[in-house]
């Protein structure tokens, strides 16, 4: 499959073939970040915590139109904007897409996004991929792929958070494509709840702003609008493979999504507790009780709140 | 906004030929990767639960596809039998305001 660009590069290379044999190596021994652009997080040690920072905010991107329309708008507000993006290590490709992007708002913006690209296969495969086959016996639909990659991209985010002293974390969620399951109304309530559990305050700004708004603002920022079909960019983010294949009885037949609220709801608490535990051995592996950490950022944020009162 | 249950497009009427295209691009990318599944779980044991899930899954949503299960494809060419609604005649009176005679049940 090949699709040209406007300016005539190729925009799909044969994914299948080339990139599952790209090795991605770690920046540092033992991290599970494989790209950054900005500062490293600082060290956390028993009983030092990072200080929150109020005037910085956290957003899940990928380049893609509602997480750049996210991005430009945060950056009216904010200091500055920390672009996550991961890679789910199964059929997730073309990264380069996220980290071009980020380029080009750091230079029609001011330099203000700093940018981690973050591998979560390992949390994945704890959350999801190791017990999938009960898992689809149990719920009867493939949401549990997407929900499951989802929510390891949201316990990583949260711990994006705690390490790097962030009060807020925010996605380009968007109602007008609420027929994926981890952008139902359902589901971000519920990863709503887990990021309160652990002090981060999630929101979704671009939630309820026509698609074509957000449009007008990239191409107004003359932004890359890739190549677009019906309602979708092509080449301006990363490919997931398993999502081409999922949505595609949607797309093709208009066939409806099994995302029943009382099953989705259902999946999200029992992955919830599973996400907690992989948190608290995440900052035990480095020698930092997550409860205690919980508790500082705790105290912090209501003095802020004291002092802007 | 307020929209429930499955996508704004669920249930939009489609076309025969879009119905029949679906169909070959869904076989053939899903045989593919299936394929591409199963040859790499041989070095990537791994990778065995993905295909089992992987199989699984495309099996069902082939059998809810080819049976129209959701999806509204009124085409002339693959319209369903009309349905046969089991009342016995015998039982009901023509005039629906008559009650059936007493003590008599339906089968």
């Amino acid at each position: 499959m090949l699709i040209l660009e406007g300016n005539g590069g190729a925009c799909v290379r044969l994914p299948i073939l080339t990139e599952p044999f790209r090795k991605l190596e770690p920046i540092e021994d033992g991290s599970d970040v494989f790209e950054r652009r900005g500062p490293a997080p600082p060290t956390l040690a028993p009983g030092e915590y990072p200080k929150v920072k109020s005037n910085e905010i956290a957003l899940m991107f990928s380049g893609g139109v509602d997480s750049t329309a996210t991005a430009v708008m945060l950056a009216e507000h904010y200091d500055r904007i920390h672009l996550v993006t991961y890679r789910n290590g199964y059929g997730h490709y073309y990264h380069h897409r996220t980290a071009e992007r980020v380029d080009e708002l750091n230079r029609r913006l001011g330099n203000k996004f700093v940018y981690s690209a973050i591998t979560i296969k390992d949390y994945f495969d704890e959350i999801l991929v190791n017990s999938v086959i009960k898992d689809y016996k149990e719920y009867r639909s493939g949401f549990i792929w997407f929900m499951g990659c989802k929510m390891s991209m949201h316990m990583r985010s949260a711990i994006y958070c705690l390490e790097h002293g962030l009060p807020r974390m925010t996605d380009g969620s968007n109602s007008d494509t609420d027929e994926m399951v981890e952008q139902a109304l359902l589901s971000l309530s519920l990863i709503q709840f887990f990021y309160e559990d652990h002090t981060v305050d999630f929101g979704t700004p671009v939630y309820e702003v026509r698609r074509d708004e957000s449009r007008q603002v990239i191409k107004d920022l003359g932004l890359k609008m890739g190549v677009q079909v019906m309602d979708r960019h092509l080449c301006i983010q990363p490919t997931c493979l398993a999502g081409e294949l999922y949505y595609m009885p949607y797309l093709f037949f208009n066939k409806r999504m099994k995302h029943d609220e009382p099953v989705v709801g259902k999946f999200i608490k029992e992955k919830t507790e599973i996400c907690h535990r992989v948190m608290s051995e995440y900052f035990a592996s480095k020698g930092v009780d997550l409860d205690g950490l919980l508790a500082d950022r705790r105290e912090q944020l209501a003095k802020n709140q004291e002092a802007s009162a | 906004m307020g929209r429930c249950c499955g996508g704004k497009n669920a249930g939009k009427p489609i076309s025969l030929p879009r119905y029949l295209a679906g169909l070959g691009v869904f076989c053939t990318y899903h045989t593919a990767i299936h394929a591409v599944l199963k040859v790499a779980s041989v070095p990537r044991p791994d990778l065995e639960k993905v295909r089992d899930f992987h199989g699984r899954l495309f099996k069902d949503e082939l059998k809810e596809i080819l049976a129209r299960e959701d999806i509204n494809l009124p085409s002339r060419l693959l319209r369903k039998e009309e349905e046969f609604c089991p009342i016995d005649e015998g039982v009901w009176p023509e005039d629906w305001d008559d009650l059936p005679p007493a003590g008599t049940e339906a089968a």
